[in-house]
């Protein structure tokens, strides 16, 4: 089958990789104005506090200081969901987190500008704080936001399908379980950065954003600037992970100050800052309630969540109806109920992360379901091939599946760690564990309710035969520049490394949502297959009256358009020379609108997805019983990725996203101490991995062709991380016949549940 | 960025120039490899007026291996320390230790006398001045409470120094130089005794006094070995540790040293547990004995990672691993 | 304001520098040279990482003053016009880079060990890159690059020497 394809299918090294090799590759905090003046912000010490009111008359005193904006000098609320407008650029009447940005100062330099900080005095009124999201539920006299009809809840979201009851009535056995997933943080190496330029009624912010587009409308209307006098661009990008999400403080405060001060105006995060910003991982509660059959057959599920989402929306919504939506993935429900929570407490608001809003509940059904294994004497392999979720089927909660590998996944990821031989049978100490999951490739359904399709691509094809791809999809190192290449390279039969991509700018390419959700290569990369279409449709009628051919004899083949039987042949160059001639120079566009899917029911507009990714990962570890510290040795991944596109770009993001699922799972938490401070606002004290802490990740890549995916493409960078964590606890399990309910797990957990098995 | 504070950089070309320098100025600190305290000095935790630089001071950067012992330079890179043979075959805990520091790229800058001098750390104040504010200031720094143990009189701060528990379980002696006014006078006194368990006051150095080297014993078939306990596998300061010393001689131990690492505000010497070993004929028995005297010596508080009784029963097991593999 | 007479990637350079300057805040700002990346400014990351005197180090730590009669290569001076540096194209092959923030400090410290030690194994290769943090790749691509590299080191640097 890859047979058919020219590069698809083939390693293809990314097209920016030189440029970051080298140095040449401009970062937003690498680009440089004439007269850039320092942009700072003052940060609320305080977790919960009233501002009576804000003194900047001393730092604007202060020689050098060139600007201070204060939250009244932008009042108009945003939020990355339109129904959780509830942020402004700067605190207005009150703070709610340690961190929040009160007050942006622009001076000629880094020491001025944090001197000025330090003249400016808010007088605060300190109020009460929250950081248990079990107290934010019922303390009616701490709100902190007023609008919260009951105590601290944003929102409580239930879902309930099939016949749960009878379900259980039906059971042989049933089980329940608590379960508890820490917050993590995304940790991108690049720091939030952001230049702005107003000159002139016109606003220019270079800005490390994963989603142009929705910084595009917010700035404008905060700033209230018509849309057409912003321009947006995304420069290279150090890595996302759903940390630069959304709209930040520091965008807005960027533009204010640099449209007060007539001049450009940088802010650059420190790394502490970035941990203060946050909008990571949703610290999740979790019980869950099945039944089984005797066989293992699921009968019934309950799944309750509690989400701690920090002080404002951000994505918050969606995580709680996408932790619901999801655990419907992989495996067949006959009757499922759901019913969350997520509440505001005091902390840094918590929102998108890889793997986002699936992966607590992932880890806590996977373990949960090898407890039932156990509790059964049921291979835990087994019980999973029993549920898996079929292709071409439909989820209780009206999920469409169309192509679906997982049981391809559990075969070849069980078969790679040698599950028949070694689980259950390696000496006290190490054990095998393996787990599953599903993944969306992209949301049917946009943020914000528009008819536009969800991602567009312009083509153009310039004299000298260059193809040219604009795309407002933003590359955050995962490769969708790379993709896009491939995509229009393979369509036109030109080599992807010679394909120019131009993307997330707003002025200069059409519009894409943004990269989130997995959605890039199946929407950005379909939108890009029919703008490729076109422009080659233009080509080969072309080519065809210019050899004398019909249009449906034309090849093109690395740059050479050729037709049987037809011994002339046309450079691309050649063609597109032709075709300019002729009054018409070549250009194409195309759009992806997903098709028209999910249920009617409220909530019903989180899950659905035009196509979903599947996974099992298979880990082996041991643990020191005598320091509690445990080590993973191996972890296999397969992934269901579809098609792999460029199995090199693939395997790498496979590998990226099980080891932050291992960073989870064995080291990372995002703590914020009473009082409201984080417990580890460092790359010392927050424990991302190094080389050191985890094994080479074996992808495996599985390839289930979708129908609607851009030749066969599904997602593969979030979806691969939510089976390591759980694959890693039940190979403790394994080792040493513990289970540990909370993740990540520590060597003190480890050894305090090893005494309690001793001591029953 | 976090910018340093400012500062006039002073780089003195002789020890009696350095020490002048710090004699002169009450407000100067020394700098070596700089990744302790340029690291604090961003964080705000000190603003020197002046920054005696050491890096261009000869009389610090000796490297002596003899017969007789070892003589190691304050302002040897950790790197140099690491990879030296003769110090991996006859001193295994010291370069073992040195290997353990932070990642290897700081151990090309980091050096060894800024190692043994290295500050003691806490969580309550290895923190931004943004930080510390909220969350309100320490004994340590600006604050009159101590933050991780409130009502204690004293400052908790941890002395997470690898190489310096391996030195002294080597039996290393401290030369420092001071400042009579004229020119540099010399001394020299069993390592251990330049730290106070006090987390404020370290090191036992005044103001016009530096740390020129580090002088070894003859190895003497002494064997070492030094276990560290972190999160990760890199970068991460130890959590405790342990170095383990020790000679056989005919069936039975002999100048057995044992020191803890990073559970107090000093290296901490584990007599019971040594004067138990000492003249004994190693099992698993007397070993196990010995590990439980030595989880014994320390009380950490919280103001690490991990827990103050997890901490301490590492160092127990770590020091039954290292007994276990020396005293063969 | 303090004079600094330096070599950055082989060219003779003259600069002032405060006092308090990290040699990082002068490649950056006063050099121009922004291939040298900012993680952390507090020595955790790695990603600051130059080579001072054929050894990396760590740029944010390391006061200006200090590079006084150095060396220094950075990301920007590996190439030799169009050719890459072997491990630059080990990288490159062998999709090592993802969003390449923490790929300039992760090369210099890679060429670092292959010139000292050109047939490294996987383990020495991990064990001298562990301070160079990457979120993207879960590294083993960072390590395939490594010991590709050192395949055709001793070859290529044969190459270079010419
Ligand atoms: C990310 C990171 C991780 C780290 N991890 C570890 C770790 O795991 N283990 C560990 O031990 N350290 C660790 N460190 C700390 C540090 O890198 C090492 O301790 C290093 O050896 C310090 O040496 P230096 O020369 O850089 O010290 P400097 O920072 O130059 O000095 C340290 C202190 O010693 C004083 N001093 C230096 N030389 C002398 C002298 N000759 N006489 C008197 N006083 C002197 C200085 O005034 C200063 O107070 C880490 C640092 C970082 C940034
Ligand atoms: S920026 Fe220097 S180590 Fe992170
Ligand atoms: S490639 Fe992004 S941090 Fe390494």
């Amino acid at each position: 089958m890859n047979s058919t394809f020219q590069y698809v299918g083939k390693d293809l090294p990314r097209i920016d990789a030189v440029a970051k090799l080298t140095g040449d590759a401009q970062y937003t905090d690498d680009l440089h104005l004439p007269g850039t003046l320092v942009g700072k912000l003052l940060r609320s010490p305080h977790a919960h506090a009233r501002i009576r009111g804000i003194d900047v008359s001393k730092a604007e005193a202060l020689p050098g200081v060139k600007g201070v904006v204060v939250g009244t000098d932008a009042p108009i609320r945003f939020g990355i969901l339109p129904a959780a407008k509830d942020e402004t650029a700067l605190a207005i009447e009150k703070v709610r987190y340690v961190g929040e940005p009160v007050a942006g100062v622009a001076a000629v330099d880094e020491r001025t500008a944090l001197q000025a900080l330090k003249l400016i005095e808010v007088d605060y009124e300190l109020l009460p704080a929250i950081f248990d999201p079990y107290e934010a539920l019922t303390r009616e006299d701490v709100k902190i936001h007023e609008g919260c009809k009951e105590a601290n809840v944003e929102r409580r979201g239930s879902l309930e399908f099939g016949q749960v009851d009878a379900g259980f009535a039906d059971a042989d056995y049933i089980r329940e379980d608590s379960f508890f997933k820490e917050a993590i943080t995304h940790a991108p190496l690049e720091t939030h950065v952001a230049l702005a330029n107003y000159r002139d009624g016109k606003l220019t912010l270079w800005s490390t954003t994963q989603v142009p587009h929705s910084v595009h409308r917010s700035i404008s209307e905060v700033l209230e600037i018509p849309m057409d006098r912003v321009r947006v661009i995304k420069p290279t990008l150090g890595g996302g992970f759903g940390g630069k999400g959304e709209p930040f403080s520091f965008e807005f405060v960027a533009c204010m100050l640099s449209r007060k001060c007539g001049r450009p105006v940088k802010i650059v995060h420190t790394r502490e800052e970035v941990f203060l910003s946050h909008r990571g991982r949703h610290p999740m509660h979790m019980k869950l309630r099945t039944g089984v059959k005797k066989d293992g057959t699921i009968t019934a599920v309950v799944f309750h969540n509690l989400l701690d989402g920090g002080s404002y929306g951000s994505y918050g919504l969606v995580t709680l109806y996408y932790s619901g939506q999801l655990l419907t993935l992989p495996y067949s429900l006959p009757a499922y109920r759901f019913d969350a929570a997520r509440v505001f407490t005091n902390k840094p608001a918590c929102g998108a992360l890889r793997g986002h809003g699936a992966v607590g509940p992932r880890f806590a059904f996977e373990v949960h379901l090898d407890r039932i294994a156990a509790d059964l004497g049921l291979d835990p392999l087994e019980i999973r091939r029993k549920n898996a979720l079929q292709p071409n089927t439909m989820t209780l909660n009206e999920l469409r599946i169309t192509s679906c590998g997982f049981e391809e996944c559990l075969e070849k990821a069980s078969q790679a760690i040698g599950w028949e031989e070694r689980r259950g049978k390696l000496p006290r100490g190490r054990g095998v564990g393996l787990a599953g999951g599903g993944y969306i490739s992209g949301a049917g359904n946009a943020i914000y309710y528009n008819p536009m399709p969800h991602s567009n691509v312009n083509i153009s094809v310039d004299r000298g035969g260059g193809v040219t791809v604009f795309c407002g999809a933003s590359d955050i190192g995962q490769g969708s520049d790379t993709m896009l290449a491939l995509v229009a390279g393979e369509i036109l039969g030109v080599r992807p490394d010679a394909v120019k991509v131009v993307s997330a700018d707003t002025d200069t390419t059409p519009v894409d949502l943004g990269s989130y959700s997995s959605r890039v290569t199946f929407m950005a990369g379909n939108a890009c297959k029919s703008a490729a279409l076109d422009v080659r449709g233009k080509i080969l009628a072309i080519v065809a009256e210019h050899l004398g051919v019909a249009a449906e004899a034309v090849r093109i083949t690395d740059g050479v358009a050729s037709a049987k039987g037809c011994e002339r042949t046309l450079s691309f160059a050649q063609a597109v020379v032709l075709a300019e001639s002729k009054g018409a120079p070549i250009f194409g566009s195309g759009g992806y609108t997903p098709p028209k899917m999910g249920g009617s029911y409220r909530g019903a507009g989180v899950g659905p997805s035009p196509a979903y990714s599947f996974g099992a990962h298979a880990a082996e570890v041991e643990v020191d019983e005598e320091t509690g510290v445990v080590k993973v040795l191996r972890l296999v991944a397969a992934h269901d990725l579809g098609r792999a596109l460029n199995p090199l770009a693939a395997a790498g993001q496979v590998q990226g996203a099980a080891v932050n699922g291992l960073g989870e799972v064995l080291l990372e938490s995002h703590v914020i101490l009473p009082g409201g401070q984080h417990a580890s606002p460092s790359f010392l004290e927050y424990k991302m991995p190094t080389m050191l802490d985890v094994p080479d990740v074996e992808p495996i890549l599985v390839e289930s062709v979708d129908p609607e995916g851009p030749f066969g493409a599904k997602e593969c960078g979030e979806g691969s991380l939510h089976p390591s964590i759980p694959a890693v606890i039940n190979a403790i399990y394994d080792a040493v016949g513990i289970w540990l309910h909370n993740a990540p797990i520590t060597p003190e957990a480890v050894l305090e549940a090893l005494r309690k098995r001793k001591t029953p | 960025m976090m910018p340093l504070p400012k500062f006039h950089l002073e780089r003195p070309q002789s020890l009696a120039a350095a020490l002048r320098l710090l004699a002169e100025s009450p407000d100067a600190l020394p700098l070596a490899g700089g990744t302790d305290l340029l690291v604090s000095m961003k964080q705000g935790l000190y603003a020197p007026g002046t920054v005696v630089d050491l890096k261009k001071v000869p009389e610090l950067g000796s490297l002596e291996i003899g017969a007789g012992g070892a003589f190691l330079g304050a302002a040897l890179k950790l790197a140099a320390v690491r990879d030296e043979p003769a110090l991996k075959e006859r001193y295994a805990a010291l370069s073992e230790a040195a290997a353990a520091v932070a990642s290897p790229n700081i151990q090309n800058m980091g050096t060894l006398g800024g190692n043994v001098c290295l500050d003691t750390r806490c969580w309550y104040f290895n923190q931004s001045e943004f930080w510390r504010h909220s969350k309100g200031y320490c004994l340590k720094k600006d604050g009159d409470i101590c933050q991780a143990a409130p009502g204690a009189k004293r400052c908790f701060a941890v002395f997470s120094s690898d190489t310096a528990p391996a030195l002294i379980a080597l039996g290393a002696r401290a030369q420092v130089a001071s400042w009579d006014g004229e020119s540099a006078q010399l001394r020299e006194f069993p390592l251990e005794e330049l730290y106070r368990e006090d987390g404020i006051s370290r090191i036992a150095l005044g103001q016009d006094e530096l740390l020129v080297g580090l002088r070894l014993p003859e190895s003497r078939g002494v064997k070492s070995g030094y276990l560290k306990y972190r999160k990760r596998g890199a970068i991460d300061y130890p959590l405790a540790s342990v170095a383990v010393a020790l000679r056989m001689a005919d069936g039975v131990m002999k100048d057995v040293r044992i020191v803890l690492g990073a559970l107090a505000s000093a290296p901490v010497i584990a007599f019971e547990a040594m004067e138990l070993l000492e003249g004994a004929q190693p099992s698993p028995e007397l070993l196990t004995r010995a590990a439980e005297l030595v989880g014994k010596r320390t009380c950490p508080v919280k103001n690490q990672a991990g827990t103050p009784a997890h901490r301490k029963s590492i160092a127990r097991v770590y020091c039954q691993r290292l007994l276990t593999g020396l005293a063969k | 304001m303090i004079i600094v007479k330096m070599t950055v990637n082989g060219n003779p350079i003259e600069v002032g520098v405060g006092d308090e300057e990290t040699l990082l805040e002068t490649l950056r700002q006063r050099l121009g040279l922004t291939g040298t990346k900012q993680g952390c400014d507090l020595g955790d990351c790695g990603s600051c990482t130059v080579l001072i005197d054929g050894k990396p180090a760590l740029s944010c730590l390391t006061l200006a003053a200090d590079a006084e009669g150095r060396e220094i290569t950075t990301i920007e001076g590996l190439a030799h016009g169009e050719d890459l540096h072997p491990v630059q194209r080990a990288f490159h092959e062998a999709g090592a880079v993802q969003c390449g923030f923490c790929t300039p400090g992760m090369v210099l410290t890679a060429k670092a060990l292959l010139d000292a030690n050109p047939n490294p194994d996987r383990d020495t290769i991990k064990g001298a890159l562990a301070g160079n943090l990457c979120r993207c790749t879960g590294y083993v691509k960072i390590v395939d690059a490594v010991e590709n590299a050192a395949k055709v080191y001793p070859r290529a640097r044969v190459e270079e020497a010419r």
